[in-house]
């Protein structure tokens, strides 16, 4: 297990230095560079301009700058935003575990909410219940988010005045947001986890268990939902990963300074520290969801062999 | 059907559903109280809280290198200059003494000063004749604005600690309006001295003798400034100023409605019409912000034809369709609040009279590159295709280039491949010599026309150092009569500046050069 482990870390870093090296390149390929942002349309004569580049350190080749970086990475100095010398490893922090508070709490709501409404759906197979969810799941999982997130905003901020509309703050700032990413979220889980019981329930084991005259509900507990849930964690890992890297638009109908603005933003405004060190984040952060969604699935599965 | 018996499987009882929400509602909590970021900020007495939503947050920490309006209005709160910009009731702009106590000419290029006495910065110095040098020296070097801003002066002599001589490097009549731009802000010596030619890296470094001093800075979440109980000057009103920028324009709008922000800036035409309706409190005047399709003249020297690209646009349909009236079709090449103004005739909408002027200069069929940025300006976008869609049909092929901001930048000061381009030019000193000396005048850094014409330089070189105002007036309106003609720009229009608050806010001081002031703010009972 520890082997396996310390094995998986070690295949994540050289993953984890390419994909720093493409954001570099690719952020580098861009047209324009911070000191281009900074000055607008004042740009600054050719002897000021080559000074800051040398003063930012712009001036050397790109794959001296690159592996500059990753060493003074590596010792823990990540630099500081060009335009704000807010210490790099802070605004990613900060920004991280913003958009964590935000992804946990509506991952958690989709997530339960998700298994407990595809749970009805099945044993209230093709009734009224099922039909109604069903159409439910698809309706929430194709809602656009920005629609659905001004919706919210309409009714209980403007309308009803119960919660602020977007911004950071107290924990009546995380309801509008987290509730629109669990809506789209919520639709997806309880689909692939309604097919995923679905399934299971139609496999042989589980008739001949039935056959048997096994206890429903130790079928239910023993056999369905532990064999159904490879693909429910396997769907809710893939999201959280994904939410993990920051939900741009739900972060830009809130104003919510979470892991996908202050990237966009690093974009924008050419702010290289800020990008890598995002990028960076951002990966690892996937990168350990998937590592413990496969524990995960050796828990739940005997025959998957954690470093087998 | 085979999938039926799975109805069979024992159901959920009321119980769980129950459970659950007691279980995600703690596990909620939990996640938040432990992720939560320490140290609360402190609370503060609604009444004395002031919450402003502009689009866009805070760019740089430096007030020397800022060159946004958001920015620098932000900073103009925590910073002061030797003089200031106010309104006199028939909107004309003065300058009045800032922290200067008095200021005389001993000669056309050379101005004394007296500082006003007991000026502290927020670390408890004093402010001096030291820290004037200082910054004036700092200053063009790191920034852009006060490049231009400071660019006149030679020099400053400190006579003593509240004396100082400005040395011109030429006669400047509008010296004293640029030491008004908060650009010309006055910073700690000290300061200059750790960071003599980069801009500062920590917002601890934010010091001035302002109103206000520097609380925290959450990027993409909020600013905060704090009053600073040893200012000098009247004692403000709002004991904070919260800053949350919110870049959707709808979301910003709603913020205002719900009540958690005071201030909009930056409302979109169509929702002010509507926030009116529901009692808030609307501000529409224009700016000093003048939109331009630059021409370039090496490309497309032959004047008839940027007078035909002229009357081939419908500036009017622009302001009104694209823009939906929040603005006004540009009759002078600066707006006219700005020093030096003269009213002359647009481009009128000709279509035919366009053609038959490309026509003769051989101009029909031929290929121009227009290039534009997305989301600079207000709608840049749709203007640049009204653009090419009048000018095509005008019988031009017009190729559209849309570029995010910062790689158009850099296309447009360094590369030189494209025939027109869309900027803007605001003219913050609201002195004409701002407004068409760096652009008009031959060889200068933002003359990205490459648009030369001897006699309109000879008329900018003489007004800047023309002390006599009515002979200055009558320079800058030759000028301007002759640029205009020359067309080297395709002369669109001047932004309106639209902001929304809550009824019973008085005294929130909108300048056009896109600034606030809050200091004074005031809510009626």
């Amino acid at each position: 297990m520890l082997k396996y482990l310390v094995k998986r870390f070690f295949i994540t870093i050289p993953t984890l230095i390419l994909i720093l090296l493409l954001t570099f390149i690719l952020a580098r390929s861009l047209p324009g560079d911070p000191i281009t942002v900074m000055y607008g349309e004042l740009q600054p004569p050719p002897e000021v301009r080559e000074a800051l580049e040398r003063e930012l350190g712009l001036d050397k080749p790109i794959i001296i700058q690159f592996l500059l970086h990753i060493y003074r990475m590596m010792r823990g100095d990540w630099g500081r935003s060009i335009h704000t010398g807010i210490p790099t490893f802070e605004l990613i922090k900060e920004a991280f575990i913003s958009t964590l508070i935000l992804t946990m709490t509506s991952i958690l709501i989709a997530s339960s909410l998700g298994l407990l409404l595809s749970y009805l759906s099945i044993t209230h197979y093709n009734t009224r219940a099922d039909k109604v969810i069903r159409v439910f799941s698809i309706a929430t999982f194709s809602f656009p988010v920005f629609w659905w997130g001004f919706i919210l905003i309409l009714v209980f901020s403007v309308y009803l005045r119960l919660l602020p509309a977007g911004g950071k703050g107290g924990i009546e700032h995380l309801v509008l947001p987290s509730i629109t990413l669990a809506t789209v979220n919520l639709g997806m889980i309880t689909r692939v986890s309604r097919a995923a019981l679905l399934e299971v329930l139609m496999q042989d084991h589980v008739i001949l268990a039935k056959a048997k005259g096994l206890d429903t509900k130790a079928i239910m507990l023993k056999h369905v939902i532990r064999n159904a849930l490879i693909t429910i964690i396997t769907i809710i890992g893939l999201r959280f990963g994904v939410l993990l890297g920051g939900a741009v638009i739900t972060e830009t109908v809130f104003a919510y300074p979470g892991m996908g603005k202050v990237i966009i933003d690093s974009i924008f405004s050419r702010d290289y520290p800020i990008l890598i060190g995002g990028v960076f984040v951002a990966s690892l952060a996937i990168m350990v969801v998937n590592i413990i969604v496969d524990l995960v699935y050796a828990l739940l599965d005997p025959r998957v062999k954690v470093g087998g | 059907m085979g999938y039926m018996w799975c109805r069979s499987m024992p159901k959920l009882s009321k119980l769980y559903f129950i459970a659950l929400a007691v279980v995600i509602l703690i596990a909620v909590g939990v996640i938040y109280i432990f992720l939560r970021p320490a140290a609360p900020i402190e609370v503060v007495p609604e009444i004395e809280v002031l919450r402003i939503s502009q689009k866009a947050d805070l760019s740089v920490i430096d007030v020397q290198v800022a060159t946004d309006a958001p920015t620098l209005t932000v900073f103009g709160h925590i910073y002061e200059t030797l003089f200031r910009l106010r309104f006199t009731e028939e909107n004309k702009p003065v300058f009045e003494p800032y922290l200067v106590e008095s200021y005389e000419y001993v000669d056309n290029i050379t101005i004394k000063f007296k500082l006003k006495e007991g000026v502290l910065f927020h670390d408890g110095k004093s402010l001096t004749s030291h820290d004037v040098k200082a910054s004036f020296e700092r200053g063009p070097r790191v920034g852009g604005l006060p490049r231009i801003l400071l660019g006149p002066i030679a020099g400053v002599e400190v006579i003593d600690n509240l004396t100082f001589v400005i040395k011109l490097k030429y006669p400047f009549a509008p010296i004293i309006a640029h030491l008004a731009h908060p650009s010309t802000a006055i910073i700690p010596a000290w300061i200059a001295e750790v960071f003599p030619d980069k801009p500062i890296n920590s917002t601890e470094y934010i010091i001035g003798t302002g109103p206000y001093k520097f609380i925290e800075f959450r990027k993409l979440e909020k600013t905060i400034l704090g009053v600073f109980d040893k200012y000098w000057g009247e004692k403000p009103t709002v004991k904070r100023i919260e800053w949350i920028p919110v870049e959707e324009d709808d979301t910003r709008i709603a913020k205002l409605e719900a009540g958690d922000i005071d201030i909009a800036t930056h409302v979109p035409p169509h929702l002010a019409g509507l926030l009116k309706g529901k009692g808030f409190n609307i501000v529409q005047i224009p700016s000093t912000r003048i939109i331009y399709i630059g021409i370039n003249n090496e490309r497309i020297p032959d004047p008839r034809v940027r007078q035909a690209l002229n009357y081939a646009i419908d500036k009017n349909a622009i302001v009104s369709e694209v823009l939906e009236g929040a603005g006004r079709v540009a009759d002078a090449p600066i707006p006219s609040v700005v020093f030096g103004y003269t009213k002359l005739t647009p481009y009128e909408y000709d279509p035919v009279k366009a053609r038959k002027m490309l026509e003769e200069a051989g101009w029909i069929g031929r290929e121009v590159l227009l290039i534009a940025p997305a989301g600079r300006y207000l709608k840049d976008r749709e203007i640049a295709e009204a653009v090419q869609m009048y000018l095509q049909a005008a019988g031009l092929k017009v190729r559209i280039e849309i570029m995010e901001w910062a790689a158009y930048i850099a296309r447009v000061t360094r590369e030189k491949d494209f025939d027109l381009y869309l900027l803007g030019w605001s003219t913050v000193t609201l002195d004409a010599d701002y407004g068409l000396f760096s652009l008009f005048r031959s060889g200068a850094p933002f003359n990205r026309m490459f648009y030369v014409n001897t006699e309109v330089d000879r008329l900018l070189d003489s007004a800047r150092s023309e002390v006599d105002r009515d002979k200055r007036l009558s320079l800058y309106k030759q000028a301007q009569e002759l640029v205009w003609s020359d067309a080297p720009w395709i002369f669109l229009h001047i932004e309106d500046i639209i902001i929304a608050m809550r009824p019973d806010l008085e005294n929130v001081e909108i300048q056009p050069i896109e600034r606030w002031i809050l200091t004074y703010v005031s809510k009626r009972e």
